[in-house]
């Protein structure tokens, strides 16, 4: 099946989306190549979503171009799109049965009729729904339903599979398994797709790439990789993965050495930033416990302490502004610390990755 | 392939299939309420002699001739005076019924449906059977000595008025109550307070925006009803009988202009009280969220037979006339006298029962089918399309609500029934005058339920290449079935009984069912006038049975 799909990069060009004067995305240039899987993550209101329904047709974008395969399709009604999508509250159509819902698309491309049996049967296959042809919707649970709405926007073959959030409304366990079933699912047939969510798990897991989005603008593209270990500025860092940020001041244009608010002296990775009030940024399981008080880079006191099977994750005041956030592998030595006790903690300079210092990306 | 050329945002936005149907709903609402009614208020303009020298001219006569103003005072008067009644009968069975456990509920209940989708002015001529001059119960009281005043006149048009009122009271009232939390009322005894002074300080005031809607309902009615004044009113002159005079005087000589301008101003205290109604629910309505709502509480026996009996009597007064027309209907007629002997013979030779059946039930089904299939549209316009052109098609349809039937009549007989359309007498004009007045019912409805509705699926159809016009079709309109039926229910009970404009429109070959019941009413037949009415109330049940059984709604959902 994978062999008659004809897939197509999506490329945006300077892309702005503008409602009465508020703009809700602005000057968005993304080049989604053929076959990749491509997430655009960031908190809600950021855009997302509307990008994605600009890019099915459900918005008119006010200014740039947005093109699918060779097609620039900024004119073209959202129903001659040929793409596929897949929305968070499943939008199944509830008064037809598993089977007419599947062939809808294919019906309305005047497909024939044996082989709109053979796809139907086919897609209903790759989501493992064999047999619930009959069904009506209400007779299926709500990841039955979200498969459903999965081979129906699959079976079409469109160029471009659009999703919408499609897990959210899963509960937990759920969501992981059909998340793992729908890569594999896009992994076979190669087919371009472009995923929204919120969830940095969810992106970091199933992604060839993701887009980073705030308030209505790309902040970072990269492999979920380049996303979480050198993110490009302190939003994509707060927002992708936990950790702590503290103040510094930088020595020197492009040095190693910063001060903390407590004149303590640091080390610090590799930059390219000028001297002057920096960000930190520490990622939990960065900080580790210090067997020996020289080997500490922060010494303080445990503040809270939350048990979470595979590590032991604590708040730690070190005396300065904010408490630093460390996980720690459950070990002999871990898991006898306790609130109150005092504690040293160890980074490796190479993983302290500094900002420019700002006050609005504070909140 | 498709165009790879690129465009800018164009200043003009996509004309697809929406924009065809947004074009075709503001032509529906131009032509069938803005020509008529502005046609009809530039004919009140005109001279309406030769005396008649300044543009006003029939305003001022209508405000310093007593016979206009007069008829004004009247209307007004009358109809202030039945709401009231309407309200003291229909609030406190509202609440005997809905909180306190008397029995016989669902009795009440039916009783309540029948008498709101009866003919409205069948309770008019029913109470001239039993209360007029040779009425039963006036000579029953007269045998054992008792003089009662007959029915006629303003003592039996406030009586009648408020009975054919109550119904809206009650039902809009308990809609009201079922959206007042227990815990408002449980806070007020917790506070200290006797149930009487619950009621009125915490319950009370949340049922207000409730209770003016159906006042305002009422006086509407009541101000616009021909038929009840014209049966049971004597000699006193009321608005809308002075405009059905002045027209049957006018088109003769093809001259509407009294009749016009009566109804700009019938109309206009229409819209008034409309304005001043929504103002003070506006005012009044506090939008607070139900959880649960009040449960109904348990009497002691004494204080239970005293609701119970109020309850039954004020039923029983309502559905009197009803039970009247359908048992006389049953009962032979002798030169105009109704006799005790059991008979069919009425239904076998009722003239004209069968032709103006016929003619009801296909006006009756046209129009509802034009009705859903103009208000599905209108409503998924006005719901999804959030435009400033949807937001003038929603108000658009509100119109309709706040103009009386009489007056339509007038604007329709002067724009359709004369050049260039020659409608008068008519079937379409009949068909056309429900459509436009019964619309907001099928729009209402429609836009409502797509309003509570995700527009995922039919965006779902959309990317899947279905177009606008065919998702509305294969997508849209199934899911809304529910909506569409009961719309559709609700236009075909009332449409089915329509007389004031009726009245007014209708040709020899025209004749509906309502119009021949008033028609041998007012020729004194009450025997063939009570065969046809037990019919009409009859299949006016239909939709009624249908929505309550079929659709599981409730007798609220008729307001």
């Amino acid at each position: 099946m994978s062999g008659t799909h004809v897939h197509s990069p999506v490329v945006m060009t300077g892309v702005r989306i503008s409602y009465g004067g508020l703009i809700a995305v602005d000057d968005v240039n993304i080049e989604i190549r053929s076959g990749e899987f491509f997430t655009l993550l960031g908190p809600s209101g950021c855009g997302k979503t509307t990008l994605l329904r600009t890019i099915a047709g459900f918005n008119r974008h006010t200014s740039g171009t947005i093109r699918i395969g060779d097609v620039v399709v900024d004119d073209i009604p959202a129903y001659a799109r040929d793409t596929g999508m897949v929305f968070q509250n499943y939008a199944i159509f509830p008064h037809l049965t598993v089977w007419e819902n599947v062939a809808y698309g294919l019906v309305s491309r005047g497909v024939p009729r044996d082989e709109i049996a053979d796809r139907v049967a086919d897609a209903l296959w790759m989501v493992d729904l064999t047999g619930y042809d009959k069904r009506m919707p209400k007779q299926l649970s709500g990841g039955q339903q979200q498969r459903v709405v999965i081979a129906r926007a699959i079976v079409i073959r469109p160029r471009v599979l659009l999703m919408d959030e499609p897990l959210a409304n899963l509960d937990a366990k759920l969501r992981v398994r059909l998340r793992e079933d729908l890569r594999a699912l896009q992994q076979r047939l190669g087919i371009t797709t472009i995923y929204v969510t919120h969830d940095q798990e969810e992106a970091l897991s199933i992604s060839d790439r993701i887009a980073v989005m705030n308030k209505g603008r790309v902040m970072q593209i990269g492999t979920p990789e380049e996303v979480y270990t050198a993110p490009s500025n302190i939003v994509v860092a707060r927002f992708v993965g936990e950790g702590t940020f503290l103040r510094a001041e930088l020595q020197a244009s492009q040095g190693r050495a910063v001060a903390l608010t407590n004149g303590r002296h640091l080390d610090i990775a590799e930059h390219r930033l000028a001297k002057g009030p920096v960000l930190l940024a520490l990622r939990p399981q960065d900080l580790q416990l210090a067997t020996q008080p020289r080997e500490a880079t922060f010494s303080g006191t445990i503040l809270t302490r939350s048990y979470f099977g595979p590590f032991i994750q604590l708040l730690v005041d070190v005396g300065l502004e904010t408490a630093l956030m460390a996980r720690l592998n459950v070990t002999a030595a871990s898991q006898t610390l306790q609130v109150g006790d005092p504690i040293g903690l160890k980074v490796d300079p190479e993983r302290i990755v500094a900002f420019p210092f700002s006050e609005d990306a504070d909140a | 392939m498709l165009e790879t050329s690129s465009s800018k945002a164009s200043l003009w936005p996509r004309f697809d299939f929406w924009s065809h149907m947004s074009c075709l709903a503001v032509g529906i609402f131009l032509l069938l309420l803005i020509y008529p009614l502005g046609w009809m208020l530039g004919i009140s303009f005109m001279a309406s002699g030769p005396s008649d020298t300044h543009i006003l001219g029939v305003y001022l006569d209508l405000f310093s001739k007593p016979y206009y103003y007069q008829a004004l005072t009247n209307s007004i008067i009358l109809s202030l005076v039945a709401t009231c009644g309407a309200l003291a009968l229909g609030v406190p069975l509202a609440y005997i019924v809905s909180r306190f456990n008397i029995p016989g509920k669902l009795a009440i209940r039916a009783a309540i449906v029948l008498s709101f989708v009866a003919p409205p002015f069948i309770g008019a001529y029913s109470w001239i059977l039993l209360l007029g001059n040779n009425g039963i119960l006036r000579r029953a009281l007269a045998d054992v000595g008792a003089q009662f005043p007959t029915i006629y006149g303003w003592g039996g048009l406030i009586l009648v008025l408020s009975l054919q009122g109550m119904p809206f009271v009650f039902l809009l009232t308990g809609a009201a109550l079922k959206t007042v939390d227990q815990s408002v009322e449980d806070a007020a005894i917790n506070l200290g307070r006797r149930p009487f002074a619950v009621f009125r300080t915490a319950i009370l005031p949340l049922l207000l925006p409730g209770i003016s809607t159906a006042a305002l309902l009422v006086f509407v009615t009541a101000f616009s009803d021909f038929g009840t004044p014209a049966i049971i009113g004597q000699n006193l002159r009321v608005f809308p009988r002075l405009i059905y005079s002045e027209f049957i005087n006018e088109t003769t000589g093809g001259n509407y202009t009294l009749a016009s301008a009566l109804s700009v101003v019938l109309l206009l205290a229409s819209v008034g009280a409309l304005i001043v109604q929504r103002l003070y629910a506006a005012r009044h309505s506090y939008g607070a969220i139900t959880v649960s709502p009040l449960r109904p509480r348990i009497l002691p026996l004494g204080k239970r037979i005293i609701a119970a009996l109020y309850a039954y009597a004020v039923i029983l007064l309502a559905s009197l006339p009803l039970l009247t027309v359908i048992v006389t209907s049953f009962l032979r007629t002798k030169r105009s006298v109704i006799t005790g002997e059991f008979t069919l013979d009425g239904y076998l030779r009722a003239p004209r029962l069968w032709s103006s059946l016929v003619n009801t039930l296909t006006y009756t089904t046209l129009a509802t089918v034009i009705c859903v299939a103009v208000g599905c549209i209108i409503g998924y316009i006005i719901s999804r399309r959030k435009t400033r052109l949807g937001a003038m098609l929603d108000f658009a349809s509100m119109m309709p609500y706040a103009v009386a039937g009489v007056v339509f009549g007038i604007a329709y007989s002067a724009t359709f029934g004369g050049p260039p359309f020659f409608l008068a007498g008519t079937a379409l004009i009949l068909v056309l005058v429900y459509v436009i007045r019964r619309l907001p019912y099928s729009i209402r409805s429609v836009s409502s339920m797509l309003a509570q509705m995700g527009t995922d699926a039919e965006e779902a159809s959309i990317n899947l290449g279905v177009p606008p016009g065919k998702t509305f079709w294969r997508i849209t309109i199934p899911m809304i079935q529910p909506a569409i039926l009961s719309g559709a229910l609700l236009t075909w009970a009332t449409v089915i009984r329509e007389f004031n404009a009726t009245v007014i429109l209708y040709g020899t070959n025209t004749m509906t069912m309502s119009v021949e019941v008033f028609r041998q009413v007012v020729a004194g037949n009450f025997g063939d006038a009570s065969v046809v009415g037990t019919v009409l109330i009859a299949i006016s049940l239909i939709p009624i049975v249908i929505l309550f059984s079929l659709l599981g709604k409730d007798e609220e959902f008729l307001v």
